[in-house]
């Protein structure tokens, strides 16, 4: 079985489409139809934390023992029972002029960045991270990428040097004390740029930037993770929306600091809900019917002033309009004949990886919601999956849900 | 399970009971009433700040209902509080250093943060027995305590620049390299810190354990909104005094002949 495509990205034109399959990104470039022009292989042991360990202790060993007086280090290598690693190209990102990629992978937990020419990649750096990165942005000024771990720390890194700096001397500009899900890079209109951070402990913060040691303030709202936050273009500036674990989406005025509005969707998803989102047993009701759902991505439709919004495993996407004060408003639920696994959006048109008995790529038109199934771009793909257990478990981003009992 | 282990649970439900009743309710008759035992509330000194407890912090500032922390300032009028928490003891433990600084604060609301679940509820005895027994002069009416991960989620309890003073006391010094992070003051955490202190506010640090002393301020040093106050400063500021005699782990260092160490910050402007 091949390996569904986890990330897609589509630039601003929609002729370029980046996608993901497993520790591999392609590039493909519309022109009668979409083309594969490149690609790229994340070749970094599986095991390289494992490695990077074996050669510390080697290192230390050559050089405080003395001859015979202590064993050197066992190879070490991951028991019988070890659970599989699951290493992915998680996000892919384009800088905002559009030169420069950037992805993170698994395997070395690193920052990648390629300048793209015409849909061919040339790797300029790539930084090795503390933890694993999870979320990008770049400053405005595309001179930074900022990254965000899942141990709650921001670091900048200078996009366009190729110098690496060693992990350990890598100082993060902003920390939460909780996962980060999002990083994202603002201007307030007035000259002032700024970095919104968001976890899993339901915060947005906003932060100067580069001081990002002056926060200016906290948007409260959600009660559960915050998974996806976006400054929609078309508000100039002034807004933001954001979803995640809660059965709303907020839209923000953020430099007012006040909440512009609220939309409930339980209703327009209710009928799309199926097994795979009833509430684990522990956390069940008597009935065993408890269901809760998840907004996993919001996408701009920067053409029609809308968001659409992913959901997790969800066979339905809805189109939601923001208005430039802020306003939300459900324009269209849209059902898909599989469940959505991640999308992407460009001027003109919609990119959905979805998982079906043969996972595929559609690429909807914005103005009748219509889709063509891209067999082309998802022929290309040659990355297989022969591993046991729900692979589609590794996207879901509901486990981030918190759970406790003490 | 061993005898004492069960008297301790007796006991500590035989308060639980008394605390419900007595929380927050203004006291009317005159039962003799005994300060809390500390022996029944020991728990271990560590506290995993990354982990989902289940806590219970409001969603915003605004949303945070004080009454009933601090009833002896509650409006008639509005059922509100007539000020603000204005110090914050974050890792209070036992509740020492609250204790003292109550009588020498009398106007302001000081809060005591604690992580552990059975010493936040020692400190919330402590304070009710405290008030009862000084229900004629209204005393100790303007320090209580809520269990939370100060860590996580401190800008959900107090606004922008809402504090004047904050007291971190004998904190847990997360010895191994790989658990720094834990550590409650950090760079990336002295932001939070600086966000809710209004400028010329201080953070007090108070360690027996030169190591993490010099880890504070080094961080400190390094944080642009904070600056570090002279020896002077500490020599003649009343709060230094306090919290280097009151605290459990304070007295505790003095019995033990060990070295305390002190560092204050003033929250400058950006």
């Amino acid at each position: 079985m091949k390996h569904p495509f986890q990330k897609v990205l589509l630039n601003e034109k929609g002729d370029l489409l980046f996608a993901s399959a497993g520790q591999k990104l392609f590039v493909f470039q519309r022109r009668e139809n979409w083309q594969l022009t490149d690609s790229w292989l994340d070749t970094v042991d599986q095991n390289y934390a494992l490695i990077k360990e074996y050669e510390a202790r080697t290192r230390k060993f050559e050089q405080e023992s003395v001859a015979g007086d202590r064993k050197p280090p066992k190879v070490p290598t991951p028991g019988p029972g070890a659970p599989p690693k699951l290493c992915y190209i998680r996000d892919i990102h384009l800088s905002r002029n559009e030169k420069y990629l950037i992805l993170t992978t698994d395997t070395d937990k690193a920052v990648v960045v390629f300048e793209l020419n015409d849909g061919s990649l040339r790797q300029i750096k790539r930084q090795p991270l503390p933890k694993r990165p999870c979320a990008v942005s770049t400053s405005l000024d595309d001179s930074t990428v900022v990254v965000g771990d899942k141990f709650g720390d921001v670091y900048c890194i200078d996009m366009l040097s190729a110098e690496i700096k060693d992990e350990k001397d890598m100082v993060p500009v902003l920390g939460h004390v909780s996962m980060l899900t999002g990083v994202l890079n603002v201007s307030d209109g007035a000259g002032n740029e700024l970095v919104v951070t968001t976890d899993r402990d339901e915060h947005i913060r906003l932060s100067r930037f580069p001081q990002s040691y002056i926060i200016e303030k906290w948007l409260f709202e959600h009660e559960e993770f915050v998974a996806s936050i976006v400054a929609p273009r078309w508000c100039r500036d002034r807004v933001l929306v954001s979803g995640g674990g809660d059965p709303f989406l907020c839209s923000w005025r953020w430099q007012e600091g006040v909440l512009a509005d609220k939309l409930d969707l339980s209703a327009a998803v209710e009928p799309y809900l199926t097994e795979e989102h009833l509430v684990p047993s522990r956390f069940q009701n008597d009935a065993g019917d408890l269901k809760e759902f998840t907004v996993s991505q919001l996408l701009e439709l920067p053409s029609q002033n809308r968001l659409v919004v992913l959901f997790d495993k969800m066979s339905a996407f809805l189109v939601v309009s923001v208005a430039e004060d802020g306003k939300l408003g459900l324009e269209r639920t849209v059902a898909v004949a599989s469940p959505v696994i991640c999308g992407a959006a460009s001027a003109q048109s919609l990119v959905l990886s979805v998982r079906g008995a043969e996972n595929c790529l559609l690429e909807y038109t914005l103005d009748s919601w219509t889709s063509v199934e891209l067999r082309e771009v998802y022929g290309c793909n040659d990355v297989e999956w022969d591993e046991k257990g729900d692979l589609f478990a590794s996207f879901s981003v509901n486990q981030l849900r918190k759970r406790s009992e003490h | 399970m061993s005898d004492s282990l069960s008297k301790r649970k007796q006991y500590r439900e035989a308060k639980e009971e008394t605390r419900k009743v007595l929380k927050h309710a203004r006291f009317e008759d005159t039962q003799e009433v005994s300060l809390p035992k500390k022996r029944f509330y020991r728990q271990r000194a560590h506290s995993n700040p990354f982990s989902d407890h289940k806590l219970e912090y409001p969603k915003s500032p605004d949303s945070m209902d004080w009454s009933k922390y601090y009833p002896g300032f509650v409006d008639s009028e509005t059922g509100k509080l007539d000020r603000q928490v204005e110090i914050a003891d974050i890792g209070c433990g036992f509740g020492g250093l609250l204790v003292d600084l109550a009588p020498h604060f009398p106007d302001s609301l000081i809060l005591g943060m604690e992580i552990r679940v059975q010493v936040t509820q020692y400190v919330e005895d402590r304070i009710i027995a405290l008030r009862l027994q000084h229900k004629d002069t209204n005393k100790y009416q303007n320090i209580s305590v809520i269990r939370a991960n100060a860590m996580k989620f401190l800008p959900n309890f107090f606004h922008k620049g809402q504090l004047s003073k904050m007291f971190f006391c004998f904190p847990d010094p997360h010895f191994k390299q790989r658990k720094h992070k834990a550590r409650i003051i950090t760079t990336t955490l002295l932001s939070e810190y600086a966000y809710v202190l209004r400028e010329g506010g201080v953070v007090y640090t108070i360690t027996d354990v030169k190591d993490l002393h010099e880890w504070m301020v080094s961080h400190l040093d390094e944080h642009p909104l904070f600056e570090r106050l002279s020896k002077e400063w500490e020599d003649q500021d009343p709060c230094v005094a306090i919290m280097r005699e009151s605290t459990e782990e304070g007295k505790k260092v003095a019995r033990n002949n060990g070295d305390k160490f002190v560092a204050c910050y003033r929250r400058v402007a950006a």
